[in-house]
């Protein structure tokens, strides 16, 4: 594949409002119980009626980026844990399951991922050498964090993105910019990650993790789905783009058949800021 | 008594020399610490030890103050609301929280701190295993330095994949926890000290649900300056296998192809033991306890683990139902009662044995107490020491006074002579 192109396919393959219809809850009932998602152990899965069964896909996703950027805060948010309220650094290497299902646009089939988050403490990986090696290894994609709030977090992101770039490793590459909820003290102007994006062809998912949206619990008693819409939006995108991505590089897709919404090169900074927008939790 | 669970607890953490602040952390409804009055409270150290006086507590109208230091190289300073307890606690609280910090980042680091900066980010992963110390939960391990256990049907179903699941990780220390207590565990895991069991267990329970971890961990006295590495996986959510190693297996490799082998059989007898941790009774059904106890604490102070309830359930139409208490009241009651008895009345038993003059008071009396009582408006306690068992029992105060004692005594017979606290190390 050529890993210089980015092609921006999100929404062309994945069916963005399934889990909304009557079949898809069906499948998502599963994995929610009292308006929560459920935690599985090593030994347990989701337990799907006989005539649902999908598919199973496997990703393992490994968090990069500096301490406080808010990698455990965004994990406990996609899977459905309680998020940290204070800064506890992580000790060494943390791994999280989430399961979640997906049908495909063009099709009926139905896909249940189950992605395994790899999160590390930043100190912790510094300190021993073991650990960063543990995390990479196997990955399918790494989430590279920067955080609004965390002007360093940004420019140590360039400079992560460079250093990979001229080591020339390929791997599936999105990134994540944190604590979107406090964009009005953002240290990162939207300038300046439309050219990080321009650069580097990669997709950029904002994300609310704060602890407390108000009334929340309120909520998930009337919409037992609330805690799965919170999530979905970043959920789709991050699967859907390595889903693509691996689909590309295993010859099985070309992009240039998957472009059926917008136009690559006809794209203006307008759209593309929408299409940022829209991306956040 | 008077210790309430919202008052205000503050640590604060800085280097001996100089006293540079590490790291505060509160409890309750407090506003963190001032910066000035850090450094008041290390001033008044400085100026003890340059008249050569040792300064280990003081106590204001309100608050205790307490230091120590250690290593000569970090000074620990707790405020918390006095309640006329031994400070032999507070010490104890103070020796976890130290060797906290050289669980997660040595010994080494903290002997010779020589930059404050780093050192100041490396701490920050001990704050999840320490606020959880400063609360007063339903553990009672770091107040009796012993490792709080669960005790149901299924432990010694249990200890035959245990041990196949720590042999294929070619170890020999391994242990599955459940809600941050004890089920089973290796010899060798046994033969830690009641500090360590109970520090990895207060770790183990801080991990986020359903969570698999690869943790660098210094056993605070079998190897506090060479790291192992700490491999726990959640089988249930809330039910954790614990292997130490050193390179291998991978944790990739061990939730890949160690766990099914072992555990797999095993599934209903995991889901039992989690059921009956949630139900927060701590022991087997099938026991029968007088109905008039609402809570015990029973520790065995040769194998540094304890068991109790807060939870134990009121029949209905009983004399206990008619003024019930409720499960927080029970701890804080049991919490108080340990800690007015040990270190006055009953030993202390430091687990490992220390030589500081951690404030153990001796005995006030010159013959060895071995049961003593406490009444109040709401409860009635009993505690019996026998050794190695203490027990601290709290009933309803519709028991009579006369059926105290014998209550009590078949409590600690009915729990120390059934196997479910029998000692699981196959050793001894
Ligand atoms: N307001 C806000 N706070 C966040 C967000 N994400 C993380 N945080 C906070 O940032 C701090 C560090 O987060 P954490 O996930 O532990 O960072 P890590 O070191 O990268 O794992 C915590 O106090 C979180 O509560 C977010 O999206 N919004
Ligand atoms: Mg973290």
């Amino acid at each position: 594949m050529a890993s210089d192109q980015y092609y921006d396919l999100s929404g062309s393959q994945f069916d963005s409002s399934w889990f909304k219809t009557a079949a898809g809850k069906e499948y998502f009932s599963s994995i929610v119980r009292k308006g929560k998602r459920r935690i599985y152990g090593l030994l347990e899965r989701p337990s799907l009626p006989p005539h649902l069964i999908p598919e199973l896909i496997s990703y393992k996703v490994f968090l990069s980026g500096k301490a406080g950027v808010g990698k455990t805060s965004t994990v406990a948010k996609l899977v459905g844990l309680p998020v940290p309220t204070t800064h506890s650094e992580t000790p060494g290497i943390v791994t999280y399951v989430v399961y979640w299902p997906v049908k495909l646009l063009h099709s009926d089939k139905v896909l249940l991922f189950r992605l395994q988050f790899w999160d590390a403490g930043e100190n912790a990986i510094r300190k021993f050498e073991h650990i960063l090696p543990a995390c990479k290894s196997g990955a399918d994609a790494i989430l590279n964090l920067f955080s609004f709030t965390d002007r360093l977090s940004f420019e140590d992101l360039q400079s992560q993105m460079s250093r990979s770039s001229q080591s020339g490793e390929h791997v599936i590459r999105m990134v994540v910019g944190t604590k979107y909820d406090l964009y009005s003290n953002s240290e990162i102007t939207t300038r300046e990650l439309q050219n990080f994006q321009e650069q580097w062809k990669v997709p950029i998912l904002k994300i609310k993790n704060s602890g407390k949206p108000a009334g929340n619990e309120l909520l998930y008693s009337v919409d037992s789905m609330q805690e799965v819409h919170d999530v979905a939006t970043v959920m789709h995108s991050l699967l859907e783009y390595i889903w693509i991505q691996k689909k590309i590089s295993s010859g099985e897709l070309r992009p240039e058949d998957l472009i059926t919404r917008t136009d690559i090169d006809g794209k203006n900074e307008g759209e593309l800021s929408d299409e940022l927008e829209a991306s956040y939790v | 008594m008077r210790m309430d669970d919202t008052q205000a607890v503050y640590l604060v953490c800085l280097t001996n020399e100089g006293g540079l602040p590490l790291f505060t952390r509160s409890k309750g409804q407090s506003k963190a610490l001032a910066f000035a009055e850090q450094g008041m409270l290390y001033g008044v150290q400085m100026f003890a030890q340059n008249h050569d006086v040792g300064l280990q507590s003081t106590t204001t109208e309100e608050a205790k103050v307490v230091w120590k230091v250690f290593h000569n190289s970090v000074t620990l300073v707790l405020i918390v609301p006095d309640d006329g307890c031994s400070d032999v606690h507070l010490n104890t609280l103070l020796d976890h929280i130290f060797h906290t910090m050289v669980m997660f980042i040595g010994l080494d680091t903290l002997e010779n701190i020589k930059n404050v900066e780093r050192l100041r980010r490396d701490l920050k992963v001990c704050f999840g295993v320490i606020d959880f110390l400063l609360v007063n939960s339903e553990f009672f391990g770091g107040l009796c330095e012993a490792v709080d256990v669960l005790a149901c049907p299924e432990n010694a179903t249990l200890q035959e994949p245990l041990e196949a699941f720590i042999n294929s990780a070619d170890s020999t220390f391994g242990c599955l926890h459940c809600n941050g207590r004890l089920v089973t565990a290796t010899d060798k895991w046994w033969s830690l000290t009641g500090q360590e069991m109970t520090l990895l267990a207060a770790f183990i329970n801080t991990l986020p649900t359903g969570t698999s971890s690869d943790v660098p961990i210094y056993l605070p006295h079998a190897s506090p300056k060479v790291p192992h590495r700490l491999l726990s996986i959640s089988l249930l959510p809330g039910v954790i296998v614990s292997v130490l190693c050193l390179d291998t297996p991978t944790l990739a490799d061990a939730q890949a192809t160690l766990v099914e082998p072992s555990w797999r059989a095993y599934v209903e007898s995991l889901r039992a033991c989690q059921k009956a941790s949630l139900a927060g009774q701590h022991i087997p059904k099938s026991l029968s306890v007088d109905s008039g106890i609402l809570g015990f604490l029973l520790v065995n102070t040769n194998q540094h683990k304890c068991l109790s309830s807060c939870r134990l359930p009121i029949q209905e139409g009983s004399a206990a139902d008619r003024r019930p208490l409720t499960h927080s009241r029970r701890r804080q009651v049991l919490n108080a009662f340990y800690r007015n008895t040990v270190g006055t009345l009953f030993p202390v038993c430091h687990s490992p044995q220390r030589t500081d003059p951690s404030g153990d008071t001796s005995s006030t009396f010159s013959h060895t107490v071995k049961e003593t009582y406490m009444h109040a408006k709401d409860h009635k306690c009993y505690a019996i020491y026998s050794n190695p068992y203490q027990l601290f029992v709290v009933c309803s105060v519709a028991v009579p006074n006369y059926a105290l004692r014998s209550i009590s005594v078949d409590l600690l017979n009915t729990l120390s002579k059934d196997k479910v606290f029998h000692d699981r190390r196959k050793s001894s």
